[in-house]
């Protein structure tokens, strides 16, 4: 019972409080003003951060923007090689080689097997891919009737492929001989910039 | 200051950025047809030099690089004879291009255990595309006039060694850091079916 109460009872219990607290204030001081409803009303949303934020990613936006024509998604199908080439795409008929299908102006032409066009889908001592053909046979038709009307417009032959990097150099020389049939005769290999 | 406007146009400006944003920065590499469709010929041919005719052939085993004078001899100096005049090295590989297959030469190293996670690193058959590209300079100096190589390759090359091959015969850096331009007209010639 006895050491129950040593440790409710404050030891300084009996002690003289300190004089300074009795003493008034002076005559300057002023007593902190109750906050009252005017406060509240003028508190806003502090943007200043958030604006700071934007900025940073519109500068980054900006300087990462681009115009390129050839636009690419990469997925698992098509994964470009890397290469130190400097050379900016330019528009032209773009082919692009996954490793699913072959796409000719963001339209599927071939479905691939394995890698491999189907043997039905092929001729000319299975060197020229038929349905490929016929795609690229319809875009230099109508780059050529363009030609033909606007003078500025010139048929170039100009093909770009974008092709995964597994894609074996046998589907390449048939996507190229099929090209070739189709009057292109230069040709741009898409790939990604290495960095510096 | 009341910046509503201003957060509008932000907010509008960021998602037609984002949109046209490029992340990966696409470049093309020049090549001409193969040469089963009349070759590029611009008919000025030098007598007084030999024309050099530079080939370069990607097997499975290596690279055979070769001109009119038949091969050339390895950068050891042996007569290549049947083998490839530079030969895949083996070689501590990153996986990290290559998650879920082989590094090329795939036929080569499909005994090998598959690069699984991106972390990881496995002794692997590679390319040597720096001696060729070295033994490039080499003949670039003997033959500073020519700017033609032909590429050849076995049909079951993958287009990553295909691209590897022109970044090595497309230019260089000299003994002291320069740059130096080598084989720049790339002709792909067909597959061998």
């Amino acid at each position: 019972m006895a050491k129950h109460s040593d440790e409710l009872i404050p030891l300084d219990i009996n002690d003289i409080p300190d004089p300074s607290v009795f003493v008034a204030p002076p005559e300057t001081y002023r007593r902190p003003r109750k906050k009252g409803r005017r406060a509240t009303l003028e508190a806003g949303l502090t943007i200043t951060s958030l604006m700071d934020a934007l900025t940073i990613i519109l500068v980054f936006l900006l300087k990462s923007y681009s115009n390129s024509p050839v636009q690419l998604k990469q997925a698992d199908d098509l994964k470009l090689p890397m290469s130190s080439t400097e050379v900016i795409p330019t528009d032209s008929t773009a082919v692009v080689i996954t490793l699913n299908d072959i796409v000719v102006d963001d339209k599927p032409a071939v479905r691939l097997d394995n890698g491999k066009v189907a043997s039905s889908d092929l001729s000319s001592g299975d060197l020229l891919i038929e349905p490929l053909m016929d795609k690229l046979a319809d875009s230099v038709g109508v780059q050529k009737r363009l030609a033909a009307v606007n003078n500025k417009i010139e048929f170039k032959g100009i093909m770009t492929i974008v092709a995964d990097r597994q894609v074996n150099f046998n589907l390449l020389t048939q996507v190229m001989y099929t090209a070739g049939q189709a009057e292109f005769s230069r040709f741009k290999f898409a790939a990604i910039k290495k960095s510096q | 200051m009341n910046l509503t406007p201003m957060m509008n146009l932000i907010a509008m400006l960021i998602p037609c950025l984002l949109l046209s944003a490029a992340f990966v920065e696409i470049a093309v590499v020049n090549v001409s047809a193969p040469s089963m469709n009349s070759a590029p010929d611009d008919g000025k041919k030098r007598l007084d030099v030999p024309a050099l005719d530079l080939r370069i052939t990607i097997s499975e085993r290596g690279y055979i690089v070769s001109g009119s004078q038949g091969p050339f001899p390895t950068p050891g100096g042996q007569p290549t004879g049947n083998g490839p005049t530079i030969p895949v090295v083996q070689q501590k590989v990153s996986c990290v291009p290559y998650v879920g297959t082989w590094p090329p030469p795939r036929s080569k190293n499909s005994d090998s255990p598959k690069c699984n996670k991106s972390a990881d690193a496995g002794v692997y058959w590679v390319y040597d595309t720096e001696a060729l590209n070295k033994m490039l300079m080499e003949i670039k100096t003997q033959y500073p006039e020519e700017r033609r190589v032909i590429i050849a390759a076995e049909p079951g090359t993958e287009y990553d060694t295909i691209i590897g091959v022109m970044d090595a015969s497309r230019d260089g850096r000299g003994p002291e850091g320069e740059h130096r331009a080598l084989f720049d007209e790339v002709l792909l010639a067909p597959a061998i079916l």
